[in-house]
């Protein structure tokens, strides 16, 4: 408990450095909300035309499409905000950066997430809420507490899911030299997660499912929200998120216990 | 029990070979050849609460690799290290609450905001009352002189600007073991100074443990008391900085300016324990052996001769002490290596 308290208090003060380091680039601050709303946007555009050509996608409404993306692109913008370190691991591995951290009494990990904020995410982020508000009105769907308290539960689990894998793939940097090219594959196929994936073969949907579990930041609960699916989700959707919080843990240990800094 | 003890303790470092030609690179993606290389190699010391330790030795000896096992960045290969009994890899957290850290080539402050934030965070990270902060903030800053620049951004700091501001933020929690490694590096005179004045005051009044690593031996010979020498990763010396004086300091050599020197083209000057290294018409350079003789008997011997105008006796300085013992060291392992 006094360990929490400890790490909230710390995340803070981190908050508060992210803070003033963003007054002191404003402009950079634009140009970054203005290049990711860009960057979800495209991938996104593209499955709308065909959609919109094509009356759907499989048996999925263009709102039911529009559902998807922006559940997708929450959970990756609170990444961005306040995880996207993540993609730092491997230029702190060799940079040797990690020894200033190694020599702190807090986690390791935490110290990283907290060198670099995105709390302009928090803007393009609001577009993306918007989005899913205006989806939700158009699909005519009953906004009940238990849907609130679902979309809560995705909140937590989709961020720590799609976050983790970056986690996962970015910690190949502690053992490759080029592991960040490993990481940008894996992030490019998250495009696909961003199709309905049943209009996809099996072996697919099953690689989204259970290999890189993107399926749960989009398709599958989107799918439940739409009415296409089971409550199974309820309970589906936390176990993969402790499976990947699991490994991710794993290997960013494994990883700082065969850190071997560089010469100094 | 000691406070930090060391003993057998192994780093290895693995390495690719870099192979030689395009086909070479490309079979070595596949099958790289691995060599290991012994940084640290069996090493063992003890060092007791309060010491201030010099650890020196020509580049790439392992001082740093040493260090880096002492903090718990790195795991020892084989070997242990404790640090107020604890195994500073495994305990990590705890140890680090009681050292402080400061490497002369890597900052721990933000970049891009002011150096009081960096403090600010380090009250947080290190859980330090506020009252002890006011105070500690008060005294280092004061120490290292940095008053002015704790409103600066870090990236608008120079060098040495940074490294103060490094320094005193290694102390703002009281550590009880403080690890130098090249403190010092790219300071000028004026700020070496000063850091070694603030070193020592704190290792007087505060008990702590110094370990300074640095290639500037007036920062080893004014701050420590005790000299660890590493080369090759192994230790070649470990001794106090005063009998290493004595026991390697045994020639001295002495130079007189006079008005005529007799021994100049004429008879050699002769005395026992005395090699004569040159001489001109006017002065006469010589060296001694401290144990057969000493400098009152070679001014006796030479007032005898000629008017002595002027005398100059100079040791040898640490710093060619360590580079001698390491030369020799050198040496006999480059001979065994033949062997
Ligand atoms: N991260 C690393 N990976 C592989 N080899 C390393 C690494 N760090 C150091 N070495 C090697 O280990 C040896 C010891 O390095 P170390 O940094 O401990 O030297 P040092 O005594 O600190 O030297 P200097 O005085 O130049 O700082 C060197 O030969 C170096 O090449
Ligand atoms: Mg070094």
């Amino acid at each position: 408990m006094r360990r929490l308290l400890f790490y909230v208090r710390l995340w803070k003060g981190y908050m508060r450095i992210g803070f003033l380091i963003l007054t002191q680039y404003p402009a950079d601050t634009v140009i970054w909300i203005i290049s990711m709303l860009l960057r979800e946007a495209s991938g996104f555009l593209g499955v709308v035309t065909i959609a919109a050509v094509a009356g759907g996608l499989g048996n999925w409404s263009i709102y039911e499409i529009c559902l998807m993306f922006s559940l997708c692109a929450i959970v990756e913008a609170i990444g961005q905000a306040f995880f996207d370190n993540a993609w730092g691991i491997g230029h702190q591995v060799r940079m040797g950066r990690l020894d200033v951290m190694l020599v702190r009494p807090a986690s390791p990990f935490i110290q990283l997430l907290g060198e670099c904020f995105h709390f302009q995410a928090l803007i393009s982020m609001m577009v993306y809420v918007g989005l899913l508000v205006f989806s939700v009105l158009k699909m005519n769907l009953h906004v009940s507490g238990g849907m609130l308290l679902f979309l809560a539960e995705f909140l937590v689990c989709g961020t720590m899911i799609n976050s983790g894998l970056y986690v996962i793939f970015n910690s190949l940097n502690f053992w490759l030299v080029q592991g960040n090219d490993i990481a940008v594959f894996v992030q490019t196929c998250r495009e696909f997660a961003k199709y309905p994936l049943s209009v996809f073969p099996l072996l697919f949907r099953q690689f989204f499912t259970f290999v890189l579990p993107f399926g749960f930041v989009g398709y599958y609960p989107a799918a439940y929200l739409a009415g296409k699916m089971g409550a199974s989700i309820v309970w589906q959707m936390p176990m993969a998120a402790l499976c990947v919080g699991g490994i991710a843990f794993t290997m960013w240990h494994l990883g700082v216990g065969s850190y071997n800094s560089t010469g100094t | 029990m000691s406070q930090i003890q060391v003993e057998h303790l192994v780093k290895e470092y693995k390495r690719k070979k870099n192979p030689e030609g395009l086909i070479a690179s490309a079979k070595s993606m596949f099958r790289p050849e691995i060599e290991t290389m012994q940084a640290v190699d069996n090493v063992n010391f003890a060092i007791e609460k309060g010491e201030a330790v010099g650890y020196v030795g020509p580049n790439g000896s392992g001082k740093s690799t040493t260090i880096k096992m002492l903090c718990g960045i790195l795991k020892p290969t084989t070997g242990s290290v404790r640090v107020n009994g604890l195994d500073p890899f495994h305990d990590r957290m705890k140890n680090n609450k009681n050292i402080g850290v400061v490497f002369g080539n890597r900052s721990v402050l933000w970049w891009d905001v002011p150096v009081i934030e960096s403090f600010r965070l380090f009250q947080t990270l290190y859980e330090i009352p506020e009252k002890r902060f006011k105070e500690n903030l008060e005294k280092f800053t004061e120490i290292m002189d940095i008053a002015p620049l704790l409103s600066v951004p870090e990236r608008q700091l120079s060098l040495g600007q940074k490294m103060r501001c490094n320094i005193a933020a290694a102390f703002l929690h009281d550590p009880q073991i403080v690890y130098l490694d090249e403190p010092t590096i790219g300071l000028d005179t004026e700020s070496k100074a000063s850091i070694r004045r603030c070193i020592s005051k704190i290792n007087e009044e505060e008990k702590t443990t110094f370990i300074i690593t640095s290639h500037d031996f007036q920062d080893i010979e004014s701050l420590c008391r005790r000299i660890i020498l590493i080369n090759h990763g192994k230790i070649v010396l470990d001794d106090n900085m005063q009998s290493v004086k004595q026991k390697f300091n045994q020639k001295k050599q002495i130079q007189f300016e006079m008005e005529q020197n007799p021994w100049h083209n004429g008879e050699e000057f002769i005395c026992q324990g005395v090699r004569v290294m040159g001489t001109t018409s006017h002065s006469l350079k010589l060296e001694y052996d401290l144990e057969q003789t000493d400098s009152m008997k070679i001014m006796t011997a030479v007032a005898k001769g000629s008017e002595i105008q002027d005398v100059n006796i100079s040791g040898r300085d640490i710093e060619e002490i360590i580079r001698d013992i390491i030369r020799k060291d050198n040496h006999i392992k480059r001979s065994s290596d033949v062997m």
